[in-house]
């Protein structure tokens, strides 16, 4: 049994003392959303998942997904899980009203992917695909199709999947071999083999709409001629489902590290009945703008695992006795000391905590720019189109890096203990591993952001990021209290504009530089923009206490913001240095010493 | 062969003798008065003679309405408008009496040969014994222009073949008979390469010289292999441009270039002059049907309605179509019409033409036969590969010659590659297989495979050094970084090479510069030459690393690049040895100030020079508004009075005024009146160090200029002429924040009139100003606008 409480408090704290979400709300119109009405659902949600999700977690990891005559069964507890969220109607709650939704903000809804990921992390990727596909549906498919599908995905009475890769081809889709046919009737049919599908198959719901990527039969060559298909597991006709399946078939679920309970599919399509969502050949931008949100939402995956992980690795600290304060005895009662006392103990805890601290203000600031960038005035959308186009593979790439980290710190604070299943952590750390690699590797995320997001206009976007943060530079550099944690993010955020420098002046000539730096630049870029977080929540919790409104938790926050700059930040010298440091001692490495 | 300069010697005596100044143009169409309008750039006095038409009561009016016209053509014939007034309207029947003062007299007229035989019988009575007579015939031979002349006019008659048009392409074909003396074609050639600054290639009496000989070949290769493959005109372009390294205009919009209506004229010339044995009686007719089709529907090309291209102009956009070679219809023009291999081509001509795809088989099969056919043209249309090479070069803007290309894919793969199409192995090329390649370098020399299959050394005057000469024959330069390098240029002279991508200036290049005045002053070198082989000598400093900087908010390090460019500049024109630039082309922005910082330039005519900062939302800020203030009254374009400078510079930097020719650059100032011009771009570098020379003799920097400027109230003056500007909309909102911050600096600040001010006080004012412009984002606009479409925002 693994222990979990959501942080609240910490939600509070960045949605009403960090953000001001109350009024963003107000600004963008989404009525009717007050401080009290988001806190109780921020709570209700948490009790919720941790009531109705959590229990199976274990189950599903130890029994996973079966593939049975073709047909694909959950593990224990899930489909009575999921009928209930279904039944809460939480999911149907993010839509359009006229899917029976409230539209609540993408700022809410991202930051919930926390504690829900938490508690079941192969259940929480069901309800992540599910209202990707409910996006991308209710925005771009045909009236026809809205009004068979979108609600019943939006409510989880169906279910979507993302189907992209293919046998040979993932990272370059541009690859792809699946065909689609136009047909007299205006559908196509749609043949060729996906892998690597999450969710493909399953017993959660009746239906699954899977969004594939096709090319028709006079397509452009490469990316640019990919469409986007819905294609049904069933097809329906009024409220009848058919029962006969609509040429899918599920040829294998994949032996994984982790995440057992997410069945991983091979799923063939053998002249099944689709429909094209948007226009022809533009399925890559359709499927960028449904990739986008999940990636935050995978970056949401390295936080809510690497959170768990740490509480259960708290708790376990909390109990175990070993050796002696190096100072002198604590607890003279006891044989030996809470292992609390040991400094290197409490570098792993605080790591693991700091971490998840800083991931989860960068994601609920991207949550409330996605909201912005969706119905903000025409300039507040371009600022956050621009740092959306920056934050998001940093958060992809950082938060599930961080998250990896978390939960291994959690798993070597409790030594041989971490390492068995009975403590539950160890399946954390299996859980997360997945988080750098789909969704676009971390070093595509790096190669992203440094290849594209950053140079792109040169380097426009950056402006919406810099402009800002030197102004708060600025306007700190006079408080006292704050130089401890002012100093070093001005440090990190000229060696940021050095380093862009470089990298454009020497990869400008030279992509094997840029390339060979590309994943350290970003992590770079993530440490100094959690540097400016943890700054301006410093700033939040130092203004509390001139106000004499601070309580614990911000002297908590504030120690936080220690740990970070101590243990964390600094390691952009050594980022920055490896940056430097060029491509050449990678490519001039003789191949046949391999 | 390519004519060898003759020593200096030589040139004065001939200078004495036989010098050219007074010229004659017979014809006064596109290439007649082009020709007329470029001796009259290179200062020569020039009758343009047409006919008189009927009933006319101005009798020179056909030569007086060309003339008319130089100053609306585009591009300009004239390099500068006064120019005009040395061009004289004259007729072929009043004023033949007129040419006896003629040191040249050139034919320009319809490529008839019986016209042009009674034009020459006409007016040889009329000639001076000295005068030289030329035609500039594209495809007819001298030996057939000569019939029936006298011998004393025949012995100083030449072909002078020049392309459309004269003033920019440099190519000049020259062939002389067996009796012409030497001396006379001495006196054309220097005239043609030094006051008109012409690449004078001899030629061979052979039909369609070398140019057109190789050109039309390789045009109607290109037409035959396009119907062959079934592609499309923009498909064919897409392969035969840039990827080759041709102009971007391939084949066929080349051909809507020229003149559809003129392609099968000099086609059918071509046919009726070569022997039958030639190669390109196999393909002349190809497309004949689609191009008379054209022609007759009125699709002459450019100057037409269109021609394989044309622009749709309807519902006010403006859209490009191509046309279909097979039903003539339009279509809007796919620009994505390239294959994958087309990109290969910047590896390498081999990696393209090796590649699997399409496009690459089309491009092969074109090359090869007309690597072939070049080859079989040594030594009948010429002996020296390096002569055709050229001609190519200068005259169709390839990037390679033909035998360049060759050597650059291997002669070995390429005669496999022949053999392997069928395609008969030319005699010349069987002998470059046994000696490896057509050219090669012996102890620093470039040599050339010759027709007896020897390597001989190319002979190059040392008017003609380029950079790159110079850089070969050193091997090392003294210093050197990814964007510059310091060499040695013999006789004391440090030349400073910029070679950043498009020459754009920063921090590396200032580091170079100022390492140059370092090591001339403390090791005693007589001078520093700024110069580089570019087609443009420097466009200005790298926006796009100043934009990036400003993005991020790196406002130290663009602060500190901006001082660094003024330290330098001031480095530089402060030195105790001379500086001396040699521009051509594009000098604009921080390269223009680097010419304003010289001491002494010597330009190519055809340098465009200009302050544009202003277009890109900043303002020069490199010492430009400094020394344009000082340089306007010293060189006595204004007069007295502190508000008069600042007026004149307010005007050029506050329009952004670029001077279209070296000429016009001395009118505004960018030069001055002691700056030198020279017509032909290869002799350059050479005049620049001999000037450099020059200025060595007791040199003493120049003294700091003082300045009194009018201040604020000057300030609000020119702020009212501005809103005067704004109010009639010819200055959009942020022109007036750009040219008000200007009009900052140009009125000296807070200063009042009687306080003197230095140079580093209007230093100072340059700063401030692009401190605050560079954090306004409308200038930051306009640098992107620029960077990515190239051309200015008006925001």
């Amino acid at each position: 049994m693994t222990v979990y409480k959501a942080p609240l408090e910490d939600y509070n704290f960045l949605f009403h003392e960090v953000f001001d979400v109350v009024e963003v709300c107000n600004r963008l119109g989404y009525e009717n959303l007050d401080r009290e009405i988001i806190d109780v659902m921020t709570e209700e949600w948490s009790q919720f998942v941790i009531d109705v999700w959590k229990p199976s977690n274990i189950d599903g990891d130890k029994f996973g997904s079966q593939l049975k005559n073709g047909e694909v069964s959950s593990p224990p507890g899930f489909k009575e899980a999921w009928r209930q969220t279904v039944e809460s109607g939480w999911l149907q709650a993010v839509c359009k009203e006229e899917h029976g939704g409230m539209e609540l903000p993408l700022f809410f809804r991202n930051a919930m992917d926390e504690p829900a990921i938490s508690c079941n992390m192969a259940i929480s990727v069901v309800a992540a695909l599910s209202l990707g596909v409910y996006d991308i549906i209710s925005g771009h498919a045909s009236q026809q199709n809205i009004d068979r599908y979108a609600a019943k995905i939006g409510s989880g009475e169906w279910c979507g999947t993302m189907c992209l890769t293919e046998p040979h081809c993932g990272t370059d889709l541009g690859l792809i071999k699946t065909k689609a046919i136009p047909q007299e009737d205006g559908t196509y049919s749609i043949t060729g083999t996906k892998i690597f599908i999450t969710a493909g198959d399953h017993d959660l719901s009746e239906n699954i709409v899977h969004m594939v990527l096709a090319k028709l039969p006079d397509a452009p060559e490469g990316s640019k001629g990919i469409s986007l298909f819905l294609v049904p597991k069933y097809l329906s006709e009024g409220e009848e489902l058919s029962s006969e399946k609509n040429g899918t078939s599920i040829s294998g679920i994949e032996d994984k590290m982790g995440l057992h309970g997410s069945p991983t599919c091979v799923l063939n399509f053998d002249s099944s009945k689709g429909w094209l969502v948007g226009e022809k050949n533009t399925g890559m931008a359709l499927m960028f703008e449904m990739m986008n949100r999940e990636r935050l939402a995978t970056g949401m995956m390295g936080l809510g695992l690497g959170e768990i992980a740490y509480q259960n690795a708290l708790a376990w600290s909390l109990e175990r006795r070993q050796g002696r304060d190096l100072r002198g005895m604590k607890d003279l009662d006891s044989p030996a000391d809470n292992i609390l006392v040991h400094p290197d103990v409490r570098r792993m805890l605080l790591k693991a905590k700091v971490n998840c601290e800083g991931t989860r203000a960068l994601g609920t600031w991207i949550g409330i720019l996605l909201d912005e960038m969706k119905k903000g005035d025409e300039e507040t959308k371009k600022q956050a189109t621009s740092l959306i186009a920056l934050l998001t593979p940093v958060m992809k790439a950082y938060a599930t890096d961080a998250g990896c980290q978390s939960a291994s710190l959690a798993i070597q604070v409790m030594g041989g203990a971490g390492y068995c299943s009975e403590y539950g952590v160890e399946q954390f750390y299996r859980d997360v591993r997945i988080a750098p690699i789909w969704e676009g590797t971390n070093g595509i995320q790096a190669l992203d952001l440094v290849g594209r997001k950053v140079t792109q206009n040169f380097g426009h976007n950056l402006r919406h990021l810099m402009w800002p943060l030197l102004e708060f530079i600025e306007e700190n550099r006079a408080i006292e209290e704050m130089v401890e944690f002012n100093k070093p993010l001005h440090q990190s955020v000229k060696g940021l504009q050095q380093l862009t420098l470089l990298l454009m002046a020497e990869g400008a000539g030279n992509p094997h530089f840029l390339a060979a730096g590309a994943t350290d630049y970003c992590s770079y870029f993530g440490n100094t923009l959690l540097a400016y977080l943890w700054a301006k929540m410093a700033r939040v919790c130092l203004d509390a206490k001139t106000k004499g409104t601070a309580t614990e938790f911000h002297e908590a926050k504030l120690a936080s913001a220690r740990v970070f700059f101590a243990e964390i930040h600094p390691d952009n010298v050594g980022l920055a240095a490896k940056v430097l440091g060029g491509h050449k001692h990678l490519m001039l490495y003789p191949e046949t010493a391999f | 062969m390519v004519l060898e300069m003759q020593s200096p010697v030589i040139q004065t005596e001939l200078k004495n003798s036989g010098y050219i100044n007074k010229v004659a143009v017979i014809g006064s169409g596109i290439m007649g008065a082009g020709i007329a309008a470029h001796c009259a750039n290179a200062g020569c006095d020039v009758l343009l003679y047409d006919i008189v038409p009927k009933d006319a009561t101005d009798r020179s009016i056909t030569a007086r309405e060309a003339i008319a016209r130089m100053s609306k053509s585009n591009p300009e014939p004239l390099m500068h408008p006064s120019n005009s007034q040395r061009i004289h309207p004259v007729n072929l029947e009043d004023d033949l009496h007129l040419l006896s003062d003629r040191d040249w007299v050139v034919e320009v007229v319809v490529e008839r040969i019986d016209i042009k035989q009674s034009i020459y019988s006409n007016i040889e009575k009329h000639l001076s014994k000295n005068a030289i007579l030329s035609s500039n015939t594209s495809t007819i031979p001298r030996s057939s222009l000569v019939k029936g002349m006298s011998p004393s006019l025949a012995s100083r008659f030449l072909i002078t073949h020049f392309f459309n048009p004269p003033r920019y392409l440099p190519l000049l074909e020259l062939v002389v008979g067996d009796e012409v003396e030497e001396d006379l074609f001495h006196r054309m050639n220097i005239f043609a390469s030094e006051r008109l600054g012409k690449k004078v290639i001899l030629c061979n009496d052979t039909p369609g010289f070398i140019g057109n000989r190789l050109g039309i070949y390789f045009v109607q290769r290109s037409i035959a292999a396009t119907i062959d493959h079934g592609f499309t005109v923009e498909q064919a372009d897409a392969m035969l441009g840039r990827p080759i390294g041709l102009p971007k205009t391939g084949v066929f919009a080349l051909m809507d270039l020229v003149g559809i209506d003129i392609i099968p004229a000099v086609v059918q010339s071509m046919v009726d002059n070569l022997p039958p044995e030639d190669v390109l009686h196999n393909i002349a007719g190809r497309g004949v049907d689609i191009i008379e089709n054209m022609i007759s529907d009125g699709y002459t090309g450019r100057k037409g309605k269109g021609g394989f291209f044309r622009l749709n102009t309807e519902g006010g956009k403006r859209t490009k179509e191509a046309r279909s070679l097979i039903d003539g219809s339009y279509q809007t023009a796919n620009r994505k019409a390239a294959f994958t291999s087309a990109r290969v081509g910047r590896q390498g001509l081999k990696r393209l033409m090796t590649h699997p795809d399409k496009g690459a088989a089309f491009v092969k099969e074109i090359l090869l036969d007309t690597f072939a056919y070049a080859a079989s043209l040594v030594p009948a249309v010429s002996e020296d590969i390096h002569a055709i090479d050229d001609a190519m070069k200068v005259g169709y803007n390839w990037k390679k010659g033909p035998f360049e290309m060759m050597d650059s894919v291997g002669i070995d793969w390429l005669v496999t590659e022949m053999e392997a199409a069928n395609i008969a192995i030319p005699a010349f090329l069987s002998l470059a297989a046994e000696h490896g390649s057509f050219y090669g370098i012996k102890e620093g020399e470039i040599t050339r495979l010759n027709s007896t299959g020897e390597h001989t050394e190319i002979l190059k005057g040392a008017q003609e050094t380029t950079v790159a000469d110079i850089k070969r024959r050193r091997g090392k330069a003294i210093r050197r970084n990814a964007s510059a390098s310091i060499w040695d240029a013999n006789d004391g002279v440090l030349l400073v090479e910029f070679h950043s991508k498009m020459n754009a200036l920063d921090p590396l290049i200032m580091e170079i510069l100022l390492a140059a005045v370092d090591i001339a002053e403390s090791d005693e070198w007589k001078g520093i030459l700024i110069a580089n082989d570019s087609a443009n000598f420097c466009a200005g400093a790298n926006l796009g690393l100043a934009l990036f900087a400003a993005n991020l908010g790196a406002w130290g390090t663009l602060e500190d690049f901006i001082a660094l460019g003024q330290d330098t500049y001031q480095a530089l024109k402060y030195a105790e040895v001379p500086v001396v630039s040699a521009a051509s082309g594009m000098c604009l922005g921080g390269g223009c100030e680097i010419l304003l910082h010289s001491d002494g330039i010597v330009a190519h005519s055809e340098s465009y020079i200009g302050l544009v900062e202003t277009g890109v939302g900043i303002i020069p800020a490199w010492g430009g508004c400094k020394e344009m203030l000082a340089r306007v009254t010293t060189e006595k374009l204004v007069g007295l009075g502190p508000m008069a400078a600042t007026m004149m510079v307010f005007e050029n930097i506050g329009m952004a005024k670029i001077a279209k020719s070296a000429q016009q650059a001395k009118d505004l100032g960018y030069l001055r009146a002691s700056d030198r011009i020279t017509m032909n771009r290869e002799h350059v570098l050479a005049n620049a160090k001999s000037y450099l020379l020059e200025l060595a003799e007791d040199y003493s920097p120049p003294k700091p200029h003082t300045y009194h400027l009018p201040g604020p109230s000057g300030r609000s003056a020119l702020a009212m002429a501005l809103s005067d500007l704004a109010i009639a909309g010819h200055a959009t909102p942020h022109d007036v924040t750009v040219i008000g911050e200007l009009a900052k600096v140009l009125t000296g600040g807070e200063c009042d009139h009687t306080e003197e001010l230095s140079e580093e006080d209007i230093l100072a004012l340059e700063r401030k100003a692009i401190s605050t412009l560079a954090r306004n984002e409308f200038s930051l606009a306009r640098m992107e606008h620029m960077l990515s479409k190239g051309k200015p925002l008006r925001n």
